[in-house]
């Protein structure tokens, strides 16, 4: 199935892998099918595509690939929405916001994107954690990560648990 | 717009199964109850309006162009693992 977009012109896409939002995104209710598009480049950074609407794109990112923890608990109304069954079906999105300065990019956490990896089915969830920033700096959240990171490291190797890796 | 006045404790139903109390009233603040199903979303309008703006934001990158900007021991440190 071919679609035209502004940004990448004309794409060949699998009709399977059609994301439906049936309630669209927040400010953006009309429209319901999006791709997801993964660059080859080894990036974090995906985009979502409306199917649509070739106009609409969103920079959207996997929250763990930037920071070292995400607890988002799914309401009840919106498990059931989705059909979701298991959390494991369950795949996370923030959408990128990326301003004059790309340092200053933030992911918006608060309203974090929930697909149902077996059906398909996506909707924009509005986290009620109040931890959750609408702009969360991304640059910042790395830091943390790689700071949370080397502090288990080190507690690990104080501790004389080194074990082998497999 | 519906306006109607209420008492402390008293109640507005909407459908069969929304129910709205009103919990207290301060100098310029009011505290609501809200009793709904689980699958009914509700949320403080804000929270709805920020999200909104936010992703009207987001509708405006047309690259990822500006990220090369970047340095380049920052996009390593992304924790995707490298096939």
């Amino acid at each position: 199935m071919k679609i035209t977009t502004t940004r990448f012109g004309e794409i060949d896409i699998v009709p399977e892998e059609i994301v439906v939002f049936s309630e669209g995104l927040l400010g953006f209710d009309e429209v319901h099918r999006f791709i997801i598009l993964n660059p080859q480049d080894g990036s974090p950074f995906r985009w979502l595509q409306c199917v649509d609407d070739g106009d609409l794109a969103f920079v959207i990112i996997e929250p763990l690939s930037f920071m070292f923890a995400y607890d988002l608990e799914i309401a009840d109304a919106d498990a059931a929405f989705l059909g979701l069954e298991k959390a494991e079906d369950a795949v996370l999105y923030a959408i990128v916001t990326i301003p004059e300065n790309p340092s200053d990019m933030t992911a918006n956490l608060q309203g974090p994107l929930v697909i149902n990896a077996k059906s398909r089915k996506g909707r924009q969830v509005i986290s009620t954690n109040t931890q959750h920033s609408v702009k969360a700096r991304i640059l910042d959240e790395m830091k943390r990560r790689a700071e949370e990171i080397r502090k288990v490291t080190e507690s690990l190797e104080s501790s004389g648990k080194k074990e082998g890796e497999g | 717009m519906l306006v109607l006045t209420r008492k402390i404790n008293e109640k507005i139903i909407i459908g069969d199964e929304v129910e709205i109390i009103l919990v207290d009233i301060g100098k310029d603040q009011v505290k609501i109850g809200i009793n709904a199903p689980k699958t009914v979303k509700v949320h403080r309008w804000e929270v709805y309006e920020e999200i909104q703006k936010e992703n009207r934001e987001a509708a405006k990158i047309k690259s990822l162009d500006a990220l090369k900007n970047l340095p380049l021991d920052i996009m390593k440190n992304f924790g995707k693992k490298e096939k």
